[in-house]
């Protein structure tokens, strides 16, 4: 069984949603309630680089927010 | 306290409609040290601790930690063996505001090395004075103690991390798991929704190491008022012991793995048995239809680490192995490849966990983390994440959820989380090794063992298998490394794992058993056991590669094969293989082992 995650031959998004967690996307499948696409359509590989750079610490930005102000 | 609201969804497995009211645990050992200041908290083979001496020591080093800098969000290392030390630390960690991260003293320092930098450490509490930790992290004994501080009782908020577990990572490193409070005290009250927890003081033994999340659902039981057994190794490796210790603190709460319950059964026939909650690994048909049909008080739990220890649970009894359904709270959904909720009797579907109890993610892994942490179709409330276990399940025709397999290389190895392609990564970077492979193999029928493949102008299997244990927890070092000329290769030139040999260094398992004398027999289990061609009298056991489970099969199967009544210790305290031979000879001559008795339920209540 395949995974619509794996497939290094399909079209990704990337999404955030509130908390500025992030989540790849196959680009075929409807984008879920809540998200926002923030990259792509693009090979799997190069969206997975581009959260790398854009995504630096993985905590929900509200948790973040709380932490920074001490 | 803090409220998750989980309206039902039309999802796939039926998912509980449920609200569940988490108090922080902090919050709730407060109010039972106030209470019951004076019950017991921790049993350990250092010395017991009531609830005021608990309060008061993880309040102490929780101080002192602050005074090393530690502030909240920060990440404390925790260097500790299985004594009364590691509760004090875990709770002093997150009464510091920091997660704690496990680091055993049994790992390669090489391995702590590598954990202690990628987790960015802020302090670490050990009781070595030189822990392999980064220069200038400071390092705390566990005894540390700071009496002034102006800064109030740290209330976490339920996002706050509560700690980082480093699991098998497929890319040749360990990659942690970073777990938040509200996820841990959703975990504890679900439980007790659910029933696994009943609302009676319990005694519960703290079986799993505390590098493996399995040990969070046992240890985190003190936060409410159980009292804690805490087990220590060499209690560990003796199924004898083992079961005296639970009798002596009236255990009633045995967390294990099925393949340890194997160990465990014939010493505990006709004791009493505590309540069971069995996971790490799926529970055999066998060991099912046992629990069942001696009607024991047994749990199957199920979740990944990144679900915070359990997502499903199902009572051991009727006819065979299932998953059961989701804990209040989880929600899970079996899916197809497009995404879509697989519904038919029988088929496979690839299982899918949403809910509070998610993990943050892979800290320093975003990539990773979006990849396997995904937006969530099915969920009431927009913008929430689902987790894409990898585990395949169906449903059966009588609606029951079962496991089915992987749709990867991640296996399960006597409860152990193990990816291969971590293995092979470490085999690959040995001097001279070209190329890498490793399989999971079956030497014999329920022994399933890790079989190292290399090509290259590699030196010798032994040498090799030493190198590597100073790389990696021994969990993670296979039985047998097969020097080939190239590894087999699928057309379009991947490795073919199908297409590998048996390992070279099967154990002699065709060979006739009880052939020869008591010599020949127990070089014979030595070999099955160890998984080596040839063993000589002046062989050490620990030096051939033997753990402490392995010893334990040893015993058990010269038990078995010759009806000698054998200890541990036998083994543990022979120099080599001739020593040990003498010591069977003795105890043959002592007389027979005492007949098998058969399996009791003393189950009090059915819930």
């Amino acid at each position: 069984m395949s995974n619509p995650f794996e497939d290094d031959n399909s079209g990704y998004l990337v999404l955030v949603n509130d908390e500025n967690q992030h989540s790849l996307w196959p680009v075929w499948i409807d984008v879920p309630a809540g998200w926002t696409t923030v990259h792509g359509e693009a090979p799997r590989q190069e969206c997975l680089d581009w959260i790398e750079t854009n995504w630096t610490d993985i905590r929900p930005a509200s948790l973040l927010a709380t932490i920074d102000q001490r | 306290m803090t409220t998750f609201a989980e309206p039902s969804t039309a999802a796939t497995a039926a998912a509980t409609a449920t609200t569940i009211a988490t108090a922080d645990l902090l919050a709730r050992l407060r109010e039972v040290v106030g209470a019951h200041p004076g019950r017991a908290a921790v049993h350990a083979v250092d010395g017991s601790l009531d609830f005021a001496e608990l309060d008061r020591r993880s309040a102490g080093l929780a101080r002192a930690l602050r005074g090393a800098g530690v502030r909240r969000g920060d990440r404390v290392g925790v260097h500790l063996a299985r004594t009364a030390d590691l509760p004090v630390a875990l709770l002093a960690a997150w009464r510091a505001g920091a997660a704690y991260v496990p680091l055993d003293p049994a790992y390669p320092a090489e391995r702590i090395a590598f954990m202690a930098a990628d987790a960015r450490l802020a302090a670490v509490v050990s009781a070595d004075a030189e822990p392999p930790v980064p220069a200038g992290v400071p390092v705390l004994r566990p005894g540390a103690h700071a009496e002034e501080d102006r800064s109030a009782e740290f209330a976490p908020h339920p996002l706050d991390s509560a700690y980082v577990i480093y699991t098998s990572g497929s890319t040749g490193r360990p990659k942690g798991v970073e777990v938040p409070h509200g996820a841990v005290a959703g975990l504890a009250a679900a439980l007790e929704l659910s029933g696994a927890y009943r609302p009676e003081p319990a005694v519960v033994a703290w079986n799993a190491s505390v590098s493996f999340d399995a040990s969070v659902q046992q240890w985190i039981r003190i936060c409410r008022g159980d009292t804690l057994v805490v087990i220590d190794d060499t209690q560990r490796a003796e199924p004898a012991r083992l079961v005296r210790l639970l009798a002596e603190h009236g255990v009633t709460d045995l967390d294990l793995t099925p393949s340890h319950w194997q160990l465990l059964r014939e010493p505990l026939a006709g004791a009493r048995v505590p309540r069971l909650f069995m996971g790490g690994e799926p529970v055999p048909t066998r060991t099912w239809r046992e629990l069942a049909d001696a009607g024991i008080d047994a749990l199957n739990l199920y979740g990944p680490t990144e679900c915070t220890v359990d997502a499903v649970t199902a009572p051991i009894t009727g006819p065979g192995p299932h998953l059961g359904e989701p804990l209040p709270g989880v929600r899970a959904h079996l899916l197809d490849a497009r995404l879509a909720p697989v519904t038919a009797a029988g088929a496979v579907g690839e299982l899918y966990l949403a809910g509070p109890g998610l993990a943050h993610g892979y800290p320093g892994h975003p990539g990773l983390t979006a990849g396997r942490f995904i937006a969530d179709p099915f969920a009431p409330e927009p913008g929430a994440r689902m987790y894409r276990t990898g585990d395949q399940a169906r449903r059966s025709a009588d609606g029951l959820l079962e496991y089915v397999g992987r749709v990867d290389r991640q296996v399960k190895l006597r409860g152990f989380r193990i990816e291969l392609g971590e293995v092979e990564h470490a085999l690959g970077a040995l001097a001279g090794v070209t190329a890498a492979a490793v399989t999971l193999y079956e030497a014999a029928p329920g022994d399933h063992r890790l079989a190292g493949y290399v090509s290259g102008a590699a030196g010798r299997p032994a040498d090799l298998l030493s190198e590597l244990r100073r790389a990696l927890p021994a969990h993670l070092v296979p039985s047998t490394v097969t020097v080939l000329d190239a590894l087999p290769l699928t057309p379009n030139g991947k490795v073919d794992h199908g297409a590998l040999p048996a390992p070279a260094a099967t154990p002699a398992a065709a060979e006739p058993a009880a052939a020869g004398g008591v010599d020949e027999q127990v070089a014979e289990v030595w070999r099955t056991v160890l998984g080596v061609p040839d063993v000589e009298q002046s062989d050490d056991f620990l030096s051939l590669g033997g753990h402490s489970l392995a010893a334990l099969r040893v015993v058990h199967l010269l038990r078995r094969k010759l009806n000698v009544e054998l200890q541990l210790r036998d083994l543990l305290d022979a120099a080599d293989l001739a020593g040990f031979t003498a010591a069977v000879r003795r105890a043959a001559a002592a007389g027979p082992a005492a007949a098998r008795p058969t399996l009791t339920a003393r189950r009090e209540a059915v819930r």
